[in-house]
């Protein structure tokens, strides 16, 4: 009796529970297991349910980052039909992916597969929400890997650690995709990779909410590199230079002295240096000049001057529309930053918790420079963080953690100020989030809601975010130093961190950060550092073998002038200064406050507008138009030979060509020509006879001088 | 099954699939050596008998959580002595108030999801299909519960359905259509109404038999003239789905109606003049609503299911009571005792007196 | 449980490996057919000498402009009423007359899709053909043309009037000699002139030759040592130099040069100088020019869409209107100077619009489905391809993406899909997407 009681019994547990090498242990757990099964399969990606209006009527949390909704999308709305409990396969939401009735995105499963049973067993057992246990991470093997060859096949693996100890492999329900699939195939069933090009690649791992990148490198030589003998001043070096002998890449050698100084000089200060300066810097012989140069500089007014352009610019300082006494004060402010070396950390929080009129207190302009709480959201995300919350506000940010509270949260801390001519308290602002059509609570971005009557959200905000584990804060900042000088930030875009874009040199940003930190988050502590390096110091001349390098700092980037930084520059070489706007006779472009004022020259050489991030305008680029202009139109031309110009009084005090030659070179290349560019030269000018043909070669050669490559970049 | 075409891309392999079905449960009757077949599974072949089946029994329980689908609609029968409800399972009759359940009717359909009796008290309609396929109202006699017609016109199921007078009715569907029908003329609508852009939940008629009102997904209620087919006006102040209509009794002047919806409101317009007359905001999503026989009071029930008696007039909630637990579908209210039935996740069925 | 088998004998698994037939509105037939037109269709349909985009910023209603509904609701139908056009069976909104009087010679493709919402993933997936990655921007239509085609003339090939959308590079990782030389100014100003193709005072032919060549010893002397310099000089330089020197190119932009009634036909104000930059597109392919993209702005109608109709009660110069007499006089104008079968001209925007009509009036974005028009340059006129459902929400049948629209333009200028272009590293890249397939129907 009992046997049969207990066959019976089985049976009865089969047929309700599915086949018996099935019968689970644990029931089927909507969030650990459907949800991993709907993103592996595309449901919710935004190209089928997961967009903001969802598909067919049918909509489900991109990637999964609200179960609780979707458990009430799948079970409980349109009065429960999607799943049919009398008749588990009869249930809609098993009919459309295994295409038994029309379904817009096609046969998603196999009726006979593992996906398909998992949903008939879950339905089978009553269509629960019960989670046993929480997903606490993700763990994926190889996080990197370096191959020895090419077409070495890697194994990726994904394992899920969950609350209550537990684990298990999910590398079956992980999407792995590479950044770029012309360079590492993964084959979706089995999960190895195989990487076809050398280089440094990345495959991005997405298991429910959690996002790895995984490094696959595969070293551009197959012989060994070395670099152990290869100079280095500090960890920039170190660290730079074990990535490059992972990817078997020899670095150039260093710059010589000319270069070094011009560069350096550009990054700190903006400007060229004199001809004296030049000659003084290439006598000299003593070991330690370059740091000697280097402290010199960042002690300079024009570093202070440089260094408020580009804050002000990052800042998007720009004068309202009638209004252009904040932006005079903003910038004031700014500069009186610099100037005392204030650290940023202090810098950020006065910002954040500015109050005051706009016309009298700089940092409160800091409100005016975007319109509307959400703008502000983005702005200090964007800013502070290196963070595109953006995406967020319609739905949880696809591609990495940022959640559709977490957007509209900061939103509503930025709610509270009131904006204006005068900066001050809101307590009643709020705006609505479009979720629960209530007010957005406060929230810091990732971390917690503040109390609900909270009053000093922008000071919690402050206090995070300047906080020294804060990690983001440290990061943004230093990436963009590190991009200024360099050419290339570790994280490009350099407002775009996310957990799928990871950094070039992750060690290297993460011990940038701290040591910035531990140095009172000085901006002068950092650039002096980089300029220090001898990664800073490398020539901009490639190898064969680094050529295709645009991102290990083999060879340094030759980088285009911003266009107030080569508008000063060919003022100064020319000696006639650009006239801007209403502004006194030889204003420099990099002082100007409003970046609207009337000049045709920093039009024509591309200068950011500063409505929207700087990032993005990498200064004179060129292009037809611009190269149409320097030929026909006045930015040179009206200055080359005018009245009071260098070349016109080099002639008045009779000196000769050659010697006019040598003097350009050292104002615009800040060098003088080699025996090869001298040799040209002469012979140019010796196969003109007269005075005057010689006066049209020589404009023509500063002509030529101010619009090469050599000049307009720096290099 | 007919022939299968590619270009039409309509898949209706649903008997296919129930015949498959049956075989494999077949197969898992008949051979119960099936059952022990043990590699893969947590049953150890040299458990002893009681163990396995302690086992077995535990896995039964942890494995069940909510067996019954849920309760979609239910009705008061005309002597108010019986319910009748409908889910996945088919149709049920309750005795009322112990709500003893006393037969059970299977359905065609896979889905269940509105229940109206006739004027007359002779027949039961109710419609549902099944999703994504067809729509369907089965006509049953009652009390014999005998299964008479079926309207079988839509391509998707059937939300809600209306009587017109004893030989008529309307029926809204997922479809986004509205179609009238006479009982003599099974096969063939009346006429179908369309307009709405989305599906359509609620059906509401004016006692001047010509007007229909409807709403649903595209948040519009809409006003129609269903003898002529043609659309009166359309009004929009809802921002989410409209689950829900129900016409205000014992009202003297132009007739009100309430609608339920999604954006946690329950709004009260007068249809024949275009005017939303008020809302009243709840804090939690209404699913259904019934009025109280003297129109004093308006009964919906949410998802938080809990049950929120609502006075139109001053608009707001006067009584918030706990019904049960998961999404309440279903409110009606007894025309004599006055209490409430609400139905909902779980074949939840209960009454709640205010 | 048995294999489902289809009544053709396809089972279910195949079908899943191919991925979908049912989405792709195909059955298995067409499928086949066109995964072998590929390379050998690219050369037998190549007609086209030169292609003039016609590019709305913003994202172009498609319920205002191509395919509007006019049975749907209200809410969805919007404000303007339909027109019949000179071709049986195919209405258009009511502001395109004069566009329906040439409707024989467009093709509307109503069943473009796209998941990309946003201006620039838009722009750049519709301008190239693919969708944006982190790891490349890619080449629009005419920087692969202007690299791939030989040069021939002074004339930049490729063009944008007056300016080029600012949410693509134009180039991507082709040389910037490719990126679009921008016209600037505003065409419609009796004015107009390309800036800087006159010599400043003092200078001629002869000094700027030799500027440039002192430029390019500059150049060469700072790069010789670096290994991955290219021997070729500035190219931009290049190009500006050249384009100065020729008379014959310079006049290309001399808009005064056409006769009134021309320049009347095609517009004189309105639409962002739609009109008379579409003739000054005419005019630059009359000269050889191989790609133009003509800018027209202002589409993006978050509010009040009856603004594309007129914005105040006579207003005569809003955009559709503005756009119907440009296209119509183009299309036209074309036809009768013999042109049209070498030019192909497409007009589109990023994504289309939302069918419900939001608060304010307007429409938001909407990639689910839009629409393209097409004519000339080997494209069969009078038809209509694809459709969208009843409510201009999602395609209905015949799907098309924007990787299938790149892939059919480019063979129509005479450029395989499957060329490679090649990056600064060397890396090999499609000119068109793997899986791109060429609308048929838009052949003659």
């Amino acid at each position: 009796m009992k046997t049969l009681l207990q066959s019976l019994t089985l049976i009865v547990a089969v047929a309700s529970v599915g086949r018996a090498e099935d019968l689970p242990e644990e029931t089927v757990d909507f969030r650990n297991d459907l949800i991993p099964m709907f993103t592996k399969h595309g449901c919710n990606a935004g190209a089928c349910h997961g967009a903001a209006i969802g598909r067919g009527g049918f909509k489900l949390s991109l990637y999964g980052g609200d179960p609780k909704s979707d458990f009430e999308a799948v079970v409980r709305q349109m009065n429960g039909r999607r799943v049919n409990l009398s008749n588990p396969e009869e249930s809609l939401i098993l009919l459309k992916p295994a295409e038994y009735v029309e379904h817009g995105g096609g046969a998603v499963i196999d009726d006979e597969g593992d996906s398909a049973q998992l949903l008939i067993d879950w339905i089978k057992q009553g269509a629960g929400n019960r989670t046993r246990r929480d997903l606490s991470s993700v763990e994926i093997t190889p996080r990197k890997r370096v191959a020895k060859s090419l077409g070495e096949l890697v194994t990726l693996r994904a394992v899920a650690k969950y609350s209550d100890g537990t684990s298990r492999d999910v590398t079956g329900w992980t999407i792995f995709s590479a950044e770029d699939p012309s360079a590492v195939d993964v084959d979706p069933e089995s999960a190895v990779a195989k990487v076809l090009r050398r280089g440094r690649h990345i495959v991005v791992a997405r298991y429910l909410s959690k996002v790895v990148p995984i490094e696959l490198v595969v070293p551009l030589t197959d012989s060994n590199v070395d670099l152990v003998g290869e100079p280095r001043n500090n960890f920039i070096d170190d660290e730079i230079l074990e990535s490059l002998a992972t990817l078997g890449m020899t670095p150039s050698p260093p710059c010589d002295d000319a270069t070094y100084l011009r560069r350096v000089y550009l990054d700190l200060t903006g400007r060229l240096p004199s001809a004296e300066r030049v000659n003084e810097f290439l006598e000299n012989s003593l070991p330690d000049k370059h740091k000697v140069l280097v402290d010199e500089l960042l002690q300079a007014e024009e570093f202070n001057e440089y260094w408020t352009l580009q804050l002000a610019k990052l800042l998007r300082i720009r004068p309202q529309q009638d209004d252009s006494q904040g932006a005079l004060t903003y910038h004031k402010w700014v500069a009186d930053q610099i100037k005392n070396d204030v650290g940023y950390r202090q810098v950020a929080r006065a910002l954040i918790m500015a109050t005051g009129d706009t016309h009298e207190f700089g940092p409160a302009n800091f409100y005016r420079t975007v319109s509307g709480q959400r703008e502000q959201a983005e702005f200090a995300s964007e800013l502070f963080m290196g963070s595109r919350l953006r995406c967020a506000n319609c739905h949880n940010h696809p591609l990495d953690r940022w959640t559709q509270d977490d957007y509209h949260g900061l939103a509503a801390i930025f709610a509270k100020v009131e904006r204006g001519r005068v900066v001050g308290e809101k307590p009643n602002g709020q705006t609505i989030h479009p979720r629960t059509l209530e007010p957005a609570i406060q929230r810091i971005p990732g971390e917690q809601f503040l109390a609900e009557n909270a009053t000093d959200g922008r000071r919690q905000l402050a206090d995070w975010l300047t906080d020294s584990s804060n990690p983001y804060f440290a990061k943004a900042i230093v990436n963009r130093l590190w991009k200024r000088m360099m050419g290339r930030g570790l994280v490009e875009p350099v407002d775009d961190f996310r957990d799928t874009n990871p950094a070039t040199h992750p060690a290297l940003l993460d011990k940038l950060a701290a040591d910035f930190q531990a140095n009172g988050y000085r901006l002068r502590h950092t650039l002096g550092l980089i300029a220090g390096s001898t990664t800073y110091a490398r020539s901009a001349d490639a190898t064969a073998e680094n050529k295709d390098d645009d991102r290990f700092y083999s060879h340094a980037a030759r980088r285009p002038l911003e266009a107030e930084v080569l508008s000063d520059a060919i003022s100064d070489v020319l000696g006639i200064a650009a006239k801007y706007g209403s502004e006194p006779d030889g204003a420099r472009a990099v002082m100007l406050v409003n970046p609207k004022t009337p000049s045709p020259a920093l039009d024509i050489l591309g200068r950011c507008g500063r409505e929207e991030s700087c990032e993005n305008t990498p200064g004179a680029v060129g292009g037809l138009p611009q190269k149409l202009h320097l030929f026909n139109g006045a930015l040179l031309n009206a200055r080359i030979a005018a009245e009071g110009s260098r070349l016109n009084q080099m002639h008045s005090s009779g000196k000769r060509p050659m010697e006019i030659v040598d003097a350009f070179y050292l104002t615009a290349l800040n060098r003088l020509p080699s025996g090869k560019e001298r040799k040209h030269w002469q012979g140019q000018l010796a196969e003109l006879k007269s005075n005057d043909d010689q006066r049209a070669f020589l404009e023509d050669f500063v002509w030529g001088l101010m619009t090469c490559e050599e000049f307009v970049t720096n290099h | 099954m007919g022939p299968h075409s590619l270009e039409s891309g309509t898949f209706r392999k649903r008997n296919m699939r129930s015949l498959q079905i049956s075989l494999v449960l077949a197969a898992t009757i008949t051979t119960p050596s099936f059952a022990q077949r043990t590699d893969h599974g947590t049953l150890k072949q040299h458990q002893s008998t009681d163990e396995a089946q302690v086992d077995a029994e535990r896995s039964l329980k942890s494995a069940r959580i909510a067996t019954e689908s849920p309760i979609t609609a239910a009705a008061f029968s005309p002597d108010g002595k019986s319910v009748v409800a409908v889910s996945q399972s088919g149709l049920h009759v309750y005795s009322w108030p112990a709500l003893n359940r006393q037969r059970t009717i299977k359905s065609s359909a896979a889905n269940l999801h509105c229940v109206e009796f006739s004027p007359n008290g002779k027949h039961i309609a109710i419609g549902g299909g099944n999703p994504s396929e067809d729509g369907i109202v089965e006509l049953l006699s009652w009390p014999a519960g005998e299964s008479l017609t079926k309207f079988d016109d839509h391509s998707d199921s059937v939300r809600s359905v209306a009587w017109l007078n004893d030989t008529r009715l309307l029926t809204a569907s997922i479809d986004r259509e509205i179609k009238l029908w006479d009982l003599e003329m099974p096969t063939n609508p009346i006429l179908t109404l369309e307009g709405h852009s989305r599906s359509v939940h609620a059906l509401c008629l004016l006692k001047d038999n010509k007007t229909l009102i409807s709403a649903g997904i595209d948040q519009s209620v809409r006003v129609w003239d269903f003898k002529s087919g043609k659309l009166i006006r359309s009004m929009n102040q809802h921002i989410k789905p409209i689950h829900a209509l129900a016409m205000r009794p014992g009202v003297d002047g132009l007739p009100m109606i309430a609608s339920a919806a999604g954006d946690r409101t329950i709004r009260f317009w007068q249809p024949t003049i275009g005017r939303m007359v008020r809302y009243v905001r709840l804090d939690a999503e209404p699913l259904d609503i019934a009025w109280l026989s003297d129109g004093s009071r308006i009964v919906a029930s949410c998802v938080d299911g809990r049950i929120r008696v609502v006075d139109p007039d001053e608009v707001k909630v006067t009584q918030t009571l706990h019904a049960m637990d998961g999404w309440a579908y279903t409110v009606a209210v007894h025309a004599s005792d006055g209490s409430i039935l609400v139905g909902g996740s779980n074949g939840h069925l209960g009454r709640v007196i205010p | 449980m048995d294999t489902q088998k289809r009544c053709d004998g396809v089972s279910r698994r195949d079908i899943i490996r191919i991925g979908g037939l049912s989405a792709l509105g195909l059955g298995l037939g067409d499928y086949f057919r066109l995964r072998n037109a590929g390379a050998a269709e690219a050369s037998r349909i190549a007609k086209a000498k030169s292609c003039i985009l016609v590019w709305l910023d913003g994202g172009p209603s498609h319920l205002e402009t191509f395919d509007p509904k006019p049975d749907a609701p209200k809410e969805v139908r919007g404000p303007l009423e339909t027109i019949a056009t000179n071709v049986e069976g195919i209405r258009v909104s009511e502001c395109l007359k004069q566009t329906a009087g040439v409707m024989d010679k467009l093709a509307i493709i109503r069943s473009m899709t796209s998941p990309l919402g946003e201006h620039n993933f838009g722009t750049h997936y519709l301008m190239t053909g693919y969708k944006p990655s982190p790891a490349l921007e890619y080449p629009t239509f005419g920087a692969t043309l202007a690299h791939v085609r030989e040069r021939s003339g002074v004339l930049p090939p490729h063009i944008a009037v007056p300016d080029f959308s600012g949410n693509v590079s134009g180039n991507g990782f082709l040389p910037s000699a490719t990126r679009p030389f921008s016209v600037g100014g505003n065409p419609e100003r009796p004015d107009f002139r390309v800036r800087d193709l006159d010599f400043y005072r003092g200078l001629d032919l002869t000094r700027l030759d030799r500027r440039r060549k002192i430029v390019n010893a500059f150049d060469e002397f700072s790069r010789a040592k670096d290994a991955s310099a290219s021997l070729k000089s500035d190219p931009d330089l290049e190009q500006a130099y050249n384009l100065i020197a020729s008379p014959s190119a310079k006049d290309a932009f001399k808009l005064s040069d056409e006769p009134e009634s021309v320049r009347n036909r095609y517009g004189r104000t309105g639409g962002n100088s739609i009109g008379q930059s579409c003739l000054l597109a005419r005019r630059l392919v009359e000269r050889g020019v191989p790609f133009v993209t003509v800018n027209s702005g202002g589409w993006d109608t978050h509010q009040n869409i009856i603004q594309l109709k007129r914005r105040y009660p006579t207003d005569r110069n809003a955009h559709l209107p503005s756009l119907d007499r440009a296209l119509s006089a183009l299309i036209q104008d074309l036809s009768e100077r013999g042109m049209l079968d070498e030019t192909l001209v497409v007009v589109m925007g990023e994504f289309g619009r939302t069918p419900k009509i939001n608060s304010a009036g307007g429409r938001d974005h909407w990639p689910n489905v839009f629409n393209v028009a097409l004519a000339g340059g080997g494209v069969k006129g009078g038809q209509v391809i694809g459709s969208s459902d009843s409510l201009g929400e999602l395609p209905h049948d015949n799907p098309v993406t924007p990787s299938d629209l790149a892939a059919t333009i480019y063979s129509l200028l005479g450029i395989d899909p499957a060329h490679e272009l090649h990056t600064s590293d060397g890396r090999p890249v499609r000119v068109a997407p793997d899986g791109a397939t060429i609308i048929s129907e838009l052949l003659g």
